[in-house]
């Protein structure tokens, strides 16, 4: 029988459509079953082909990520684990100009307690009250007996102490992280630096100033301070007060070229870390916020205004015999000379007459603006928010005039004076102080308040004061200091001059061949006693015997500190520092 | 053929896993490392921190000073001890060396006399200065 052959033709009109013949081998001339078959395989083919263009772009891509690429740091980072940080304070530090801490934040711990799960109160009250002086056992034992949740112990524990209540081992304690302010350095730098309340926030000084800058940046603010000489210049005016039993004190060492403030000092002072201390009395800045009538060392703006008015010049004579009389007012000096005396004079041995003698022949407006462009007139600009206001006399006449020649009669604080003086011993710049260090060498700019000719003679004035007039104590030999001298007294309690409450102080200035640094200590209300070894004054209690000597032994001890070498004084120097004055011969010359 | 690269590829593939395998695990515990180190970085910081106070405050100028005082023979530096490089004798001005090498100490005293001129042209006698002449 011969197999059936499949039906090609498909005449079978009930065939059902998804017939599929059984497949046989192919006859000869069967070209529909090689066809199929060659097309499956070419589809097999192009399949491989595209799966192996696609692994193909795959392995070049990872050649190319992880051999060829360098790594995105963006994309990079995403693997890493998350670096710690160091803790963040919610206040910048504050340091000196050599980046010594004044005020740091530190982590400090609270202690509280839940009571309900404290099963022996009574030994537990014990036990701390021995870690934790100022204490009390029994009001201890009152909060852990309480049948409260939470009471707070103590807060802001030492390390020490943290550490003690910890070994206790007690359950039912535990700590609260918290901030402090800490002053390493104590009261040192205290009314520079100010001080901030247990919630951090500033409430003096430059913590005040720079609370909102304090509290966003992480960076420290540093200071223009020198915590050196803020020690140096504490300790010689602390030495004066307790050797004249003075009711206080004050000083400012200041670096002239860039008006920054080296040393501010206000004693009485008090320890930011102690806000017990902080009272009236200490809190008071007498250096910036107390305006006080300065005496002699006005007589530096006086002599300074005649000799750029031209209305006199260091040789012109003045007769200081009489007395000035204006009403009932008597003007005199308290060491009459009865003769004429040239300007120079008049400023060495600071004659009051003198001085009114000059101002007369100028008018009140002159003075007046002069002074308001030394800045005088208005309040200083430092970056602390206690700044006096100057009083001064509204209106201005002729007897104001006359006073403030010598002194008396306006009020400035002894940061402005100490500003005006510089900018007369600066070559007549004035130039703004701060109290933030300011990049070295930069040299603020500055307003021209005296023509150079008049700051050089100032120059020689005050290098006289120091060589032949009233400012000897305070000589350092090689640092070629010059000075001058101020003694004004005190307003007392009910209006009128306090004939023994004095003012007395010192403003000097060294090199004087190329002025850099100024020292200026007043001490208040000094008390003479011929018998005191230690005022070693003969019971004086002028400028020139109370602040002298201190100025003398800060400069002595703060030059070298400084690595200021001792200047020679070549004939060249010598000669520009000495007061010309034809007919006074060599005594004025500066030996 | 077909089997050689079979092969080829099962040692490729088993050698790379082993391969990432090993680089996964370094990774690992060099990142565990890296955690370590920065959390001691970030501790060793804030000790640091700490410190800076505690140094400011136990370098107090006073405390110092006090200290030294008690402890030290030393005393701060004055003007007059204060030179320069020029003022130091050169070899040039070194007076012979006397036999064995010794030198002599006066001769070399004298030489840094000549050398270095004296700081100070000038002395003023403060105590010479009249009371009383301030107002």
């Amino acid at each position: 029988m011969r197999p059936v052959a499949p039906l090609e033709n498909d005449d079978n009109p009930c065939r059902p459509r998804h017939f599929k013949p059984t497949l046989a081998a192919p006859s000869d001339g069967d070209t529909r079953v090689n066809r199929s078959l060659e097309l499956s395989r070419n589809r097999l083919m192009v399949t491989a082909g595209a799966f192996l263009l696609a692994f193909g772009i795959i392995s070049l891509r990872l050649a190319d990520v992880t051999l060829l690429k360098t790594p995105d740091p963006e994309v990079a980072k995403l693997g890493q684990p998350l670096a710690a940080k160091p803790t963040q304070f919610s206040r910048g530090d504050i340091v000196d100009r050599n980046g010594v801490v004044l005020a740091t934040t530190l982590e400090s711990s609270s202690l509280f307690a839940n009571p309900r799960t404290i099963t022996e109160p009574a030994k537990l009250a014990k036990q701390l009250a021995k870690i934790l002086p100022g204490s009390k056992e029994s009001e201890l034992y009152a909060k852990l007996a309480s049948d409260k949740s939470f009471v707070w112990i103590q807060r802001r524990l030492t390390p020490a102490q943290e550490y003690q209540v910890n070994s206790l081992g007690v359950p039912g304690l535990d700590f609260q992280r918290e901030e402090r302010r800490i002053y390493p350095q104590g009261s040192l730098a205290a009314h520079v630096v100010g001080y901030s309340d247990l919630d951090g926030k500033g409430l003096a000084g430059i913590e005040r100033s720079f609370d909102a800058a304090l509290s966003q940046s992480h960076e420290p603010l540093k200071l223009s301070i020198d915590i050196r000489l803020q020690a140096i210049l504490k300790e010689e005016i602390q030495k004066q007060i307790d050797a004249f039993t003075a009711v206080g004190g004050t000083g400012i060492i200041m670096d002239i070229k860039s008006g920054e403030v080296l040393s501010l000092i206000s004693l009485p002072d008090f320890d930011p870390n102690d806000l017990n201390t902080v009272v009236p009395e200490t809190i008071f800045n007498r250096a910036t916020l107390g305006v006080y009538e300065m005496g002699s060392v006005f007589k530096i703006f006086n002599t300074a205004l005649a000799l750029e008015n031209k209305t006199a010049t260091l040789s012109k004579m003045y007769d200081i015999s009489k007395p000035i009389t204006i009403g009932r007012f008597t003007i005199h000096d308290d060491e009459p000379i009865h003769h004429a005396i040239p300007v120079a004079q008049i400023f060495a041995v600071s004659s009051n007459i003198g001085s009114v003698h000059m101002v007369q022949e100028l008018t009140p407006e002159i003075q007046k603006d002069f002074l308001g462009r030394l800045g005088l007139l208005r309040p200083a600009q430092i970056e602390i928010p206690e700044i006096g206001s100057p009083q001064v006399p509204n209106p201005w006449r002729e007897i104001n005039s006359w006073t403030i020649a010598f002194g008396h009669g306006l009020s400035v604080s002894p940061v402005q004076l100490a500003v005006a003086a510089s900018a007369v011993a600066d070559g007549g710049i004035l130039r703004p102080a701060t109290l933030v260090k300011r990049p070295a060498g930069f040299v603020p700019p500055g307003q021209r308040v005296l023509s150079p000719r008049t700051a050089e003679l100032m120059r020689e004035l005050f290098r006289y004061d120091v060589t032949d007039g009233t400012g000897k104590k305070a000589e350092v030999p090689g640092y070629l200091v010059g000075a001058k001298t101020g003694t004004a007294e005190k307003i007392g309690a009910h209006g009128g001059y306090m004939h023994h409450g004095n003012l007395s102080s010192l403003i000097s200035f060294f090199p004087m061949s190329d002025p850099q640094y100024m020292v200026y200590v007043i001490i208040d209300e000094p008390h003479g006693d011929r018998n005191n070894k230690a005022q070693a004054s003969y019971g004086f209690v002028t400028g020139a015997w109370t602040a002298g000597p201190a100025v003398q032994r800060i400069i002595a001890r703060m030059a070298p500190l400084l690595g200021l070498k001792p200047i020679e004084e070549t004939p060249d120097i010598h000669r520009a520092l000495t007061v010309d004055i034809p007919g006074m011969g060599p005594k004025v010359a500066a030996n | 053929m077909m089997r050689s690269s079979t092969f080829l590829a099962l040692v490729l593939v088993s050698g790379l896993g082993f391969g990432l395998f090993k680089v996964k695990y370094e990774v690992q515990s060099l990142e565990e490392e890296l955690a370590k180190i920065n959390r001691q970085a970030a501790a060793d910081q804030d000790a640091i921190h700490v410190l800076k106070a505690e140094w400011s405050y136990l370098t107090q100028p006073v405390r110092i000073g006090d200290m030294a005082g008690r402890h030290l023979a030393l005393a701060p530096v004055t003007s007059a001890q204060m030179g320069s490089f020029d003022q130091l004798p050169l070899k040039s001005d070194r007076p012979a060396e006397a036999e064995g090498g010794d030198v002599k100490i006066a001769a070399v005293l004298k030489a840094m006399q000549v050398a270095s001129k004296p700081a100070q042209a000038r002395q003023t006698n403060i105590a010479a200065v009249k009371p009383g002449g301030d107002r």
